[in-house]
C-alpha cells in the first residue's frame, strides 16, 4: 500500500483502533524503539497564486515515531500529540514493511477502515453541497 | 533612554498570581476543553493564526489558562512552540488542492464548480437567541442526528471538493497584471530577523500570523481613502489542505501528516496607473477568518504600491501587527518606570526653576 494512502488512514483512525491492529504483532515479534514517540512541529510551506512565491503559512503540532519490527523499519508522523496512536502507526507501518502470514488481513481491516473514512467524507462533502447558491441579478439598475 | 531594574515585590506577585487562579475557577461548571476547541472554533483558529501554530487542543487549553485572552493565549502557544523541535518542513501545498466547504466570489456569478456557502453568518440575523441560555445538549444531538440523517445518500455518487480557481480564467485571458514570477527560497521570519525592505515570502509569512484586528483595520483605513484598493472579492475559499512530508524510509514516497483549515483570498484590487491588468492581492490564514484573508490580500497589493501612504510603507505594516510583540510593547508600560519618569519630572522641574519654560 503506497504510504500516502496508509499514513492518511492511520491518522484518521482512532487511537484504539491502531491499538487493537498493533498489539497482536507486538505480542508476536520483537519491536525496538529507534525513535522514541515525542512531540515536534512541522513547518507548512505555501505557494500562493500572484508571483507564486513560496511561503511559510505557519507550523502543525505532530508527533512522530520510528520502530523496527522483525529487521523491518515503520515510521508514523501524526498531527496532534497522541504519542500513543503515532507508536501504533509506527508499528503498523513496519508491519507493512515486511512480509508475514498475517499481512494480507491487516490490508484488508486497513482498506475497510478507509472505505468508513471515505463514507465519512461523502457525507460531509454532502452537508457543505446543500449550500450551493446560485445568485440571479435583477434587472434593476441602481 | 537607559532602564533602571527594580527589586522586591515577590510576595505581592505571588499573591498575584495565586488571585489569578481565584478569578480563573469563577463559578462552578467545569470548563472542559474539547468543549473550549469544539465550540469556540472561530476563536481557536484565531488565536493559532496569530500564535503561527496549528494546535487546536493546545489553543483551547492556553484560553482556558487565561480567561480566554486572545493575546495571553497567542503569548502562550508562542512561548510553548519555542520549546519543540521544527524536524520536518511540509511538501509545498496550494490553494488549488484544497477540500473546499466554502467558496464565494463577489466578481462573478457564475464560476466553474459554483458558489458554495458553506457555513458563513453573513445572512444570518445578528438578534440575541435567548433559547440558547436553557439549551439542553440532548436535544442539541438529537437535532444533530437528523441533521445528518436527512443529509444521508440515497445513491452511490461519489462527490468532489475540489474546483479550479476562479481567476485562472481571467489569467488565460491576460487581464491579470503581469507579475515576474517568484522563484527564490521562503525567508523564514520565525527564524530570522526581518529584513527590509522584506521578501514576498516574509510579507506574506508576516501577515499571515498578524493580529487579525490590527489587518483588518489597516485594511479598512486603506480601502477607506488612506491608500488605493477597491476590492472585488475574485474568490474566498474555505476548507481543508492535507499536510504531507517526504516518508524518510523511502524519499520516493509521501507521508500524510494531517488535514489544516484554513481561508485562502485573492482579491481584485484595480489598475495602477504604470500597469495594464487588474492587480491581484493575496490572503491566506488559518482556519475560518474570511476578514483577516481578505484584509491580508488588501494589504498584500498596498505594499507593491508606491504611493504615500500607510499601507503601503513596508516597515509601519510589517513591524507593528504582530499580536506579542505589540502587546507585549503595551503592556510593559504598566511594570515600574519610576527612575526613568523621575529623570524627566528632574528636567521639568530644572527648566521651570531657570525660567526655561513656555
Amino acid at each position: 500500500m503506497e504510504k500516502k494512502r496508509l499514513s492518511r488512514i492511520l491518522e484518521k483512525t482512532e487511537g484504539a483502533i491502531l491499538k487493537e491492529l498493533a498489539e497482536p504483532l507486538i505480542e508476536k515479534y520483537p519491536v525496538q524503539v529507534l525513535r522514541k514517540p515525542s512531540k515536534t512541529m512541522v513547518m507548512i510551506r505555501m505557494r500562493e497564486t500572484v508571483a507564486k512565491t513560496e511561503f511559510y503559512l505557519g507550523e502543525l503540532l505532530a508527533c512522530e515515531a520510528m520502530v523496527e519490527m522483525n529487521h523491518s523499519r515503520g515510521f508514523a508522523l501524526m498531527a496532534g500529540d497522541d504519542l500513543e496512536k503515532v507508536f501504533y502507526g509506527a508499528v503498523l507501518d513496519a508491519a507493512c514493511n515486511m512480509e508475514y502470514p498475517q499481512k494480507e488481513e491487516l490490508l484488508r481491516r486497513l482498506q475497510a477502515l478507509e472505505k468508513e473514512l471515505e463514507e465519512k467524507e461523502q457525507q460531509e462533502i454532502r452537508m457543505h453541497q446543500a449550500t450551493k447558491v446560485q445568485f440571479e441579478t435583477l434587472d434593476t439598475n441602481y | 533612554m537607559g532602564y533602571v531594574a527594580v527589586t522586591g515585590g515577590q510576595e505581592a506577585i505571588e499573591a498575584s498570581i495565586e488571585l489569578l487562579k481565584e478569578y480563573r475557577a469563577k463559578g462552578c461548571q467545569e470548563l472542559d476543553i474539547q468543549v473550549v476547541r469544539d465550540r469556540m472554533a472561530l476563536l481557536i483558529d484565531r488565536i493559532m493564526s496569530e500564535a503561527g501554530l496549528y494546535a487546536p487542543d493546545y489553543a483551547a487549553l492556553a484560553l482556558k489558562q487565561c480567561e480566554g485572552s486572545p493575546e495571553e493565549a497567542v503569548f502562550l502557544l508562542r512561548a510553548y512552540r519555542s520549546t519543540l523541535q521544527r524536524n520536518y518542513v511540509s511538501k509545498t501545498v496550494s490553494g488549488e488542492d484544497m477540500h473546499i466547504r466554502r467558496r464565494i466570489s463577489s466578481a462573478f456569478k457564475d464560476i466553474p464548480g459554483g458558489q458554495m456557502l458553506g457555513a458563513t453568518y453573513d445572512y444570518v440575523h445578528r438578534l440575541l437567541d435567548f433559547s440558547l441560555k436553557n439549551e439542553k445538549e440532548e436535544e442539541l444531538e438529537a437535532w444533530r442526528d437528523s441533521f445528518v440523517q436527512s443529509h444521508a445518500q440515497n445513491e452511490y455518487v461519489t462527490l468532489s471538493d475540489t474546483a479550479p480557481r476562479v481567476l485562472d480564467l481571467l489569467r488565460a485571458e491576460g487581464l491579470l497584471e503581469d507579475v515576474e514570477e517568484d522563484t527564490s527560497e521562503p525567508c523564514d521570519v520565525t527564524m530570522e530577523k526581518l529584513p527590509l525592505p522584506a521578501p514576498r515570502s516574509a510579507i506574506l509569512q508576516t501577515l499571515t500570523r498578524a493580529d487579525t484586528g490590527f489587518v483588518s483595520g489597516l485594511a479598512y483605513s486603506d480601502i477607506r481613502g488612506f491608500g488605493m484598493s477597491h476590492p472585488t472579492i475574485g474568490e474566498l475559499r474555505y476548507g481543508k489542505l492535507s499536510i504531507e512530508v517526504v516518508y524518510p524510509l523511502d524519499e520516493e514516497e509521501s507521508w500524510y501528516v494531517g488535514d489544516i483549515c484554513v481561508t485562502e483570498v485573492e482579491g481584485l484590487m484595480g489598475e495602477r496607473p504604470d500597469k495594464s491588468g487588474i492587480g491581484v492581492g493575496y490572503g491566506c490564514v488559518f482556519g475560518r477568518n474570511d476578514t483577516k484573508a481578505i484584509a491580508m490580500a488588501v494589504l498584500d497589493h498596498a505594499l507593491t504600491l508606491d504611493i504615500d501612504s500607510p499601507t503601503s510603507d513596508m516597515e509601519f505594516v510589517l513591524l507593528h501587527g504582530d499580536c506579542l510583540e505589540m502587546n507585549g510593547f503595551i503592556s510593559h508600560l504598566k511594570l515600574p518606570h519610576y527612575v526613568t519618569f523621575q529623570s524627566k519630572l528632574d528636567s521639568l522641574r530644572h527648566r521651570k526653576k531657570e525660567g526655561n519654560w513656555k
